[in-house]
């Protein structure tokens, strides 16, 4: 099983925190964007107690993504970067090879949604590109999406393409204006509002204006078709609770925590070594 | 004959932000002599807009690619948004050709370039040689 988490930190000190979740999820792969600690603390922490050491991944440029792992640094190499996306590829020693898409995009207040929707066909076009050059399209993105599952951007076909139904996500490319456009499944769909398991969304915001929703799914996990069979229902978790501490939303006013939930989803990826 | 009201510019000397950018990009690669290379590319035609960036491409680490930045232009190329993580130097306005080439000289010369130079050339060095193609 591999357990790849993310989490928008804000700058924040959470290296505790982080260190009790990668403990008790169990995570293989962690990405923190806008982290502020530094490296040694950050591996004192997630190297207390037993099972194998955390290292922190290098990347070939500063990056707002760190990634730390506990498989072999040599299974997981960098493929892309641009400031705010960084792709990189899990050859786990066990199991199918996997395209990781870590991404924290521009905050709502600096870009509208046009600008929005023209960064996300972007970020699918690196996909793309990052797919060809893997030869598979074993594909995750996981991130703060700054945008929900239902706006343009993640639904568009020139978009991420991202749909709610994993039937649909299934079914060949869709040809919309001369071009076939390939599905992600966003499970997503299935963590918004209070009746959705685990909390409302991942990021509170009681903006003003008549339209607020209060509560924005902005960080998310989506899969690429090919994944699918490694991911069992309720695989994605937004975590709200660590170690006994509510993270939201008594504590989203505090400038000094992150504003929004870590998301996280087990892929059984060792059942490509089964299956011969 | 049939009066043309169309008034033709000559375009000899007519350099789109995309010829700038692989002039850049093929400077870098001369430079470095292939162990990092430019990469000017069209990223995303929309409806109103086009979207360019500048890349480098380091083959001795499996080909990895970092993009410097990327230039949302419309049609008429001017004025557009520059956009990199080099300087913090985040949505600046283009006005024209002569802004476009000052900003990205000021871009790519900055101490920060170089010090992604000096890593990304370093890291090359060290990475193991490639093997042959078969």
């Amino acid at each position: 099983m591999a357990v790849l988490l993310f989490w928008n930190v804000r700058g924040s000190e959470v290296a505790e925190p982080v260190a009790i979740l990668c403990r008790q999820y169990g995570v293989d792969v962690l990405m923190l964007a806008e982290q502020g600690a530094n490296t040694a603390q950050m591996l004192r922490r997630l190297n207390t107690g037993e099972g194998a050491p955390y290292w922190e991944l290098r990347s070939p440029v500063k990056s707002q993504i760190r990634f730390w792992t506990r498989y072999p640094v040599t299974s997981i190499t960098p493929v892309f970067d641009d400031g705010r996306v960084s792709i990189r590829h899990l050859r786990a020693p066990v199991g199918a090879p996997m395209l990781i898409a870590a991404v924290h995009m521009p905050s709502k207040l600096h870009m509208d949604d046009q600008d929005q929707y023209y960064r996300m066909r972007r970020l699918r076009g690196d996909i793309e590109e990052a797919e060809g050059r893997v030869d598979h399209r074993n594909t995750v993105i996981i991130g703060d999406l700054n945008a929900n599952p239902f706006e343009d951007a993640v639904v568009a076909a020139d978009g991420l393409h991202g749909v709610m139904d994993k039937r649909i996500a299934e079914r060949p490319p869709r040809a919309v204006q001369g071009r076939d456009w390939r599905f992600f499944y966003n499970p997503m769909w299935s963590r918004m509002g209070d009746e959705s398991k685990g909390p409302p969304g991942t990021y509170y915001y009681a903006r003003g204006g008549l339209v607020s929703y209060f509560w924005n799914t902005f960080d998310q996990v989506l899969l690429r078709p090919e994944m699918l069979r490694y991911y069992a229902e309720d695989s994605v978790t937004v975590v709200s609770n660590i170690g006994g501490k509510e993270l939201l939303p008594a504590s989203q006013a505090a400038q000094d925590v992150p504003d929004h939930l870590p998301v996280l989803v087990r892929l059984s990826i060792e059942m490509e070594q089964n299956d011969g | 004959m049939v009066e043309s009201f169309w008034t033709i510019p000559a375009n000899e000397a007519l350099r789109t932000p995309l010829t700038i950018l692989r002039e850049q990009a093929t400077a870098l690669t001369e430079q470095t002599k292939g162990t990092l290379v430019g990469e000017a590319e069209v990223l995303k035609q929309g409806d109103q807009k086009i979207s360019i960036g500048l890349s480098i491409r380091v083959p001795a680490l499996n080909d990895y690619k970092y993009r410097i930045l990327t230039y949302d232009q419309p049609v008429t190329m001017y004025p557009g948004s520059l956009v990199t993580r080099i300087g913090n130097m985040t949505g600046h306005g283009i006005l024209n050709e002569d802004d476009f080439v000052q900003q990205l000289k000021h871009l790519l010369s900055s101490e920060e370039a170089q010090r992604l130079l000096t890593s990304l050339l370093a890291q090359a060095n060290e990475a193991e040689p490639l093997a042959p193609r078969a």
